[in-house]
């Protein structure tokens, strides 16, 4: 296991190296931050423009940081032959690809949940504290945090289909394929809903099979409920269930990865 | 490898099985509610979108505030029905949407609409007082049916609601003619207000409520007294009136009357059939109907003198064969300077003149 963290430890080293990443970082925390420019609304939708839109940054910057760190780190590592270094060690293979898993983890993870406390300081800045008093304003915020760790354990499957598709194919390829994963995978619900509209059962069954398999991306959008502040009824089981799909889903992508890279000439 | 198989196959049974019981949950989490927006189909928009209909909710809202300074009202109301089509928890979308509507169209024809849109919203925010108490209002203010104003304030302040709820409770019941109703709830209020003000009396909002509330309940049983004499006396009182038409689409009606000064008197020109063919569509289809109405003409000097004006085409089509022209004198809609001679519901006023309805069916189009 050692051999995996010192991996996703130089992983995450490489990573935060990255310039490109840093200026999507500082962009995605200056929108945020800037979200008070909107102060000329109502109290309460000012709020809430602040929650809906410090989320969708949160998440827009997390796939694109995701997608670009991700998709080229074993591609770079093969052109620039570094991999053969890593592997004349004794390094397995898919303990290769677990480092690089866990070390783009650990970057997404640094950057999502920062984004994250920089969305819960302005909106608590911007009026919470003042209306709810400091202790209130945070447990009822903090569920901006938990909807940005959700967000977090999806971007956890796109992270693995990126580097699968990267094994697979060249950087450029890895980064459409991955993106149209998540396109199809944000459409699951509406494939769920069209189950309903339909009459054929074998429509039914084959549109019911693509809502299971494609991963369901719109299971990490809890906006509505924090944005408004409103808890649904067994929000904490519907957490746990949500993030254990992440880590059953992204178990296979990361197995197949481990299987494929076994197989690859490098 | 054979291992790697099972890995597989039993975390792809366990993404099925989580994702079945992840489904049972998702409806709580969509915005989803119960809007529904042409043939356009919400799933598609929203998911391109991807997670940010809220904020586009927000920015359209922006909009509406353009709108509503440059004037161009009419782009309103399409306008809003889409904000809470992709947001159906933004209540003050809601709000406005309704008043847009109902108030500040000007148009009597899509008062069911601003109904039905408020009941969107209550269903879509079932434990939110504020349209509950916006639907109140609406049947008080608007459509002065306080029947209807007293049960839907009633359901605002069944849930966590300020005074100023409570407060157009207590006004609603005293506007039905339930006097007692209302008297309770002031005293409650009363009651209320004394011991938020006894923990803090700092608390000037608390003393303010408190204050309003002992002035309404003292007012309404000295109203209560004062008012059963005037039933043990009632007053004969008449309305006549003549109708002129001074120009193709103008009326002007001149009355006398003994009715008390500022006596307001509804004045309305409707479809005879507007009734049976007035829907409550969210489509806003108004259907060429014609419903106008007038609440503000008032008895000045003993007479009465206003105009139907009819000039706009676009809200008055005038397509119908037959029109019903009528004034009423409804007491529970007077002012209080009124009510003060002719009682909440007439009861200081004699028998079949407690409305005055003149059907004035012209038998051919204006």
């Amino acid at each position: 296991m050692s051999v995996v963290w010192n991996i996703a430890r130089a992983t995450f080293k490489e990573c935060v190296q990255k310039k490109v990443m840093w200026i999507l970082f500082g962009v995605a925390l200056v929108i945020i931050g800037l979200s008070f420019i909107f102060s000329f609304f109502a109290p309460s939708e000012k709020l809430v423009l602040i929650k809906s839109m410090g989320l969708g940054v949160i998440y827009l910057f997390g796939i694109v940081i995701a997608l670009i760190v991700t998709a080229g780190l074993i591609p770079t590592e093969i052109e620039r032959r570094t991999l053969h270094t890593v592997l004349s060690k004794p390094v397995e293979r898919w303990q290769f690809v677990l480092g690089k898993f866990f070390g783009v983890a650990l970057v997404l993870f640094m950057n999502m949940m920062i984004m994250g406390l920089a969305l819960l300081i302005v909106v608590m800045a911007q009026g919470s504290v003042r209306a709810e008093g400091f202790f209130k304003a945070l447990l009822t915020n903090s569920r901006i945090l938990e909807a940005t760790l959700l967000l977090f354990f999806y971007l956890l499957i796109l992270v693995a289909f990126a580097i699968l598709f990267s094994i697979l194919t060249t950087t450029n390829i890895s980064i459409t394929l991955s993106a149209f994963i998540l396109v199809v995978g944000s459409l699951s619900d509406y494939v769920n809903a069209l189950i309903n509209a339909s009459q054929n059962p074998v429509t039914q069954f084959l549109l019911k099979a693509i809502h299971l398999i494609v991963p369901n991306f719109g299971n990490a959008n809890i906006y509505n409920p924090v944005i408004h502040g409103y808890i649904p009824a067994g929000e904490f089981q519907y957490v746990l269930l949500a993030i254990a799909y992440t880590v059953a889903y992204t178990t296979i992508i990361t197995v197949l990865s481990c299987w494929s890279f076994a197989g690859k000439e490098v | 490898m054979k291992k790697l198989v099972w890995v597989i196959i039993i975390c792809f049974i366990l993404v099925v099985f989580l994702q079945l019981r992840i489904d049972t949950f998702r409806e709580h989490y969509k915005p989803g509610g119960t809007a529904s927006f042409g043939y356009i189909s919400r799933e598609v928009l929203a998911t391109a979108l991807m997670g940010l209909r809220e904020v586009a909710a927000s920015l359209l809202w922006l909009k509406i505030e353009d709108y509503f300074h440059s004037g161009e009202h009419e782009k309103i109301a399409p306008l809003i029905r889409i904000i809470t089509w992709l947001d159906p928890h933004f209540i003050e979308a809601y709000s406005s949407g309704a008043w847009q509507l109902a108030w500040n169209s000007e148009d009597w024809r899509l008062i069911p609409s601003a109904e039905e849109f408020l009941q969107e919203g209550i269903k879509n925010n079932p434990d939110k007082y504020e349209l509950y108490a916006d639907m109140g209002w609406l049947y008080y203010d608007k459509v002065k049916d306080y029947d209807k104003a007293v049960e839907w304030y009633k359901r605002a302040t069944a849930l966590p609601s300020p005074p100023t709820v409570k407060r157009m409770l207590a006004h609603s019941y005293e506007r039905a003619g339930k006097i007692d109703e209302a008297i309770k709830v002031w005293k409650k209020l009363v009651e209320e207000g004394q011991k938020v003000v006894e923990k803090n009396p700092k608390n000037f909002e608390a003393i303010f409520d408190r204050d309003v509330a002992i002035h309404n309940y003292n007012l309404c049983i000295i109203r209560k007294v004062d008012r059963a004499a005037l039933a043990r006396n009632p007053k004969h009182y008449y309305l006549t009136y003549q109708v002129y038409r001074i120009s193709p689409r103008i009326l002007q009606i001149r009355g006398k009357t003994n009715l008390p000064e500022l006596s307001r008197i509804h004045v309305s020109l409707v479809d005879a059939d507007i009734e049976a063919r007035k829907t409550k569509s969210l489509g806003w289809q108004l259907m060429n109907l014609t419903e106008y109405r007038d609440v503000w003409p008032q008895v000045r000097n003993g007479e009465i003198k206003t105009e139907i004006d009819l000039s706009d085409t676009l809200k008055y089509p005038l397509k119908g064969d037959t029109f019903i022209l009528k004034l009423s004198f409804i007491p529970q809609t007077q002012p209080i300077v009124v009510q003060d001679y002719v009682g909440w519901l007439g009861e200081g006023m004699t028998g079949n003149d407690l409305t005055v309805v003149h059907a004035s069916p012209p038998k051919k189009k204006l």
